[in-house]
């Protein structure tokens, strides 16, 4: 870890309170200034330190036996007990089996999805996901001022999930509501009204997925997610426990998209704010893949992360107490410069953007990296091809969500035919 | 230290010198080996510092762990019978020479 020491004997505290993690605008700027003086810090708002650097974020990736994951998805602004009265009541019974679980567990069940969710597997799909994409784009045709969010990148992802998971397309407007309000309540700043509301629509979703999974065991197992996991587990508790099942269910049908929704409408985003860049891949499709590397590492989609330190530890020379809420700023370490040359300049050609940390690192690597690749690859294929004068509508502001942890523009205005 | 060579599809290969201990997925990625991610650190949880151990040199790796295993059955590339995750290989006497095939 980087052997920086603070210049501020508390911690970076008061560093710390400049940080605005909920807010887009100044973040860049923020960061660059903390990776330069005070790469850990720490922020009373969230009750955390707050870790800049590339090298100290990887670092605790692979370090699970004393940073534990069972912090990821806790409500940053926490449940009043009204909140937590409604989950209870209503038979809210999701258990960690993914991103906020830990060893043994975590590895028993990432086996077993990993049968399903790898790449070889994905693949299989690569015909489907461009026949969907490409009828979704050619609904565009004869328009020219679009919301690309609207049209394309909110729903499309959630429709090509479906096809593997195993749940009807027309679900998708639903889901993707769904899953807007899981994340404002976990990463988000929203009021009481909005909580109790909102842990009703949670249980909903719960529901609606026990339902999809009742329904398989039903009309007979297929070659969908769903069925892996059943058949995997072929009523063994010990493997999987059909609570694990309906958890494993409600989690990849929230993390399966909308990470894909915001990282392509934030490629997008970054591409046409650099003209030069979109022209490059017009003419030369071959620069995709990697076009779709730095626009993970450049706007990346999910900007935080967290973990919770197992023991004392010290980092960048600042003591972090065991029990402590660490936020890795993903954000951040892919913007490091030790690592990245020019960082705020977005560069398709960029000879190493894959080491971007937008999927993490370690055991916790996200499983569903390949296909969030593979769709936004397709994607940008498809309208580069039909749409290559494109181009952000000059006279909108591109406004982004309130939320410290997903990130992506909220409407993107472009006109098709430039 | 000893020597490591990566072999790319068109034959042209990367000679470089690591120290014992190091496992060779991080060597790749201290060499810039082209298409060698290690994204997962290590934890065999990617597949993305698969290559193929090319015999001819005289040198054997061994078989896969079992996690290892499994993970080479969904390698995008392919399996090969001398198919490895890089990062379960670490530098020492008996790998010296050794000739890793990356797979693109």
């Amino acid at each position: 870890m980087s052997d920086v020491k603070p210049s501020c004997p508390f911690s970076g505290a008061e560093f710390g309170e400049r940080f605005r993690p909920f807010e887009q605008e100044g973040m860049f700027e923020f960061l660059q200034e903390a990776r330069d003086s005070q790469p850990v810090f720490y922020n009373k708002e969230l009750d955390c330190y707050v870790l800049t650097r590339r090298e100290d974020i990887q670092a605790v990736f692979r370090d699970p036996d004393r940073f534990s994951a069972q912090n990821a998805q806790a409500p940053i602004t926490g449940y009043s007990p009204e909140v937590v009265k409604i989950f209870q009541e209503g038979g809210f019974t999701r258990e960690p089996t993914q991103t906020n679980a830990d060893r043994p567990k975590h590895t028993r069940i990432r086996n077993i999805a990993g049968q399903f969710l790898n790449q070889k597997n994905f693949n299989q799909y690569e015909s489907q996901i461009r026949e969907l994409t490409q009828r979704e784009v050619a609904a565009l045709e004869g328009k020219n001022r679009v919301d690309l969010v609207e049209e394309l990148t909110y729903e499309l992802p959630a429709k090509v999930l479906f096809r593997l998971v195993g749940v009807p397309e027309e679900a998708s407007a639903q889901v993707k509501a769904w899953g807007e309000n899981r994340f404002n309540m976990i990463w988000g700043k929203p009021t009481e009204a909005e909580m109790r509301e909102g842990a009703e629509s949670v249980l909903e979703y719960w529901n609606f997925c026990k339902g999809i999974v009742a329904q398989r065991q039903e009309e007979g197992l297929g070659e969908d997610y769903v069925s892996h996991l059943l058949r995997s587990r072929n009523g063994d508790d010990e493997v999987l426990t059909m609570n694990e099942v309906h958890s494993l269910i409600h989690g990849v049908l929230l993390a399966g998209h909308e990470t894909t929704s915001n990282g392509s409408a934030n490629m997008l985003w970054a591409m046409l704010s650099d003209r030069d860049q979109w022209e490059k891949v017009v003419a030369d499709p071959s620069l995709i893949p990697n076009a779709v590397e730095e626009g993970l590492r450049y706007m990346t989609p999910f900007i935080t992360w967290r973990r919770m330190a197992l023991t004392d530890v010290e980092i960048g020379g600042v003591a972090i107490p065991a029990g402590a809420t660490i936020l890795m700023s993903l954000v951040s370490a892919n913007h490091d410069e030790k690592q990245f040359g020019c960082p705020m300049q977005f560069d398709v050609e960029r000879r190493n953007a894959r080491q971007h940390l937008a999927f993490g690192n370690g055991i916790h690597f996200c499983m569903g990296a390949p296909l969030a690749r593979l769709e936004m690859k397709i994607l940008l294929e498809e309208l580069t091809r039909r749409f290559p004068n494109m181009k952000l509508a000059a006279d909108e502001k591109v406004e982004w969500p309130l939320n410290m942890g997903f990130r992506g523009p909220v409407k993107l205005w472009v006109d098709l035919q430039g | 230290m000893i020597t490591v060579y990566w072999v790319y599809p068109d034959g042209s290969e990367h000679k470089a010198s690591v120290e014992e201990g190091v496992n060779l997925m991080e060597a790749a990625m201290a060499n810039d080996i082209e298409s060698i991610y290690g994204e997962c650190g290590g934890s065999m949880a990617c597949a993305t510092c698969h290559v193929e151990v090319d015999e001819s040199c005289g040198i054997k790796a061994g078989e896969p762990f079992a996690m290892e295993n499994e993970m080479l059955d969904m390698v995008e590339s392919g399996r090969t019978p001398t198919s490895r995750l890089s990062c379960q290989l670490v530098a020492s006497p008996e790998l010296d020479g050794i000739r890793l095939k990356v797979a693109w």
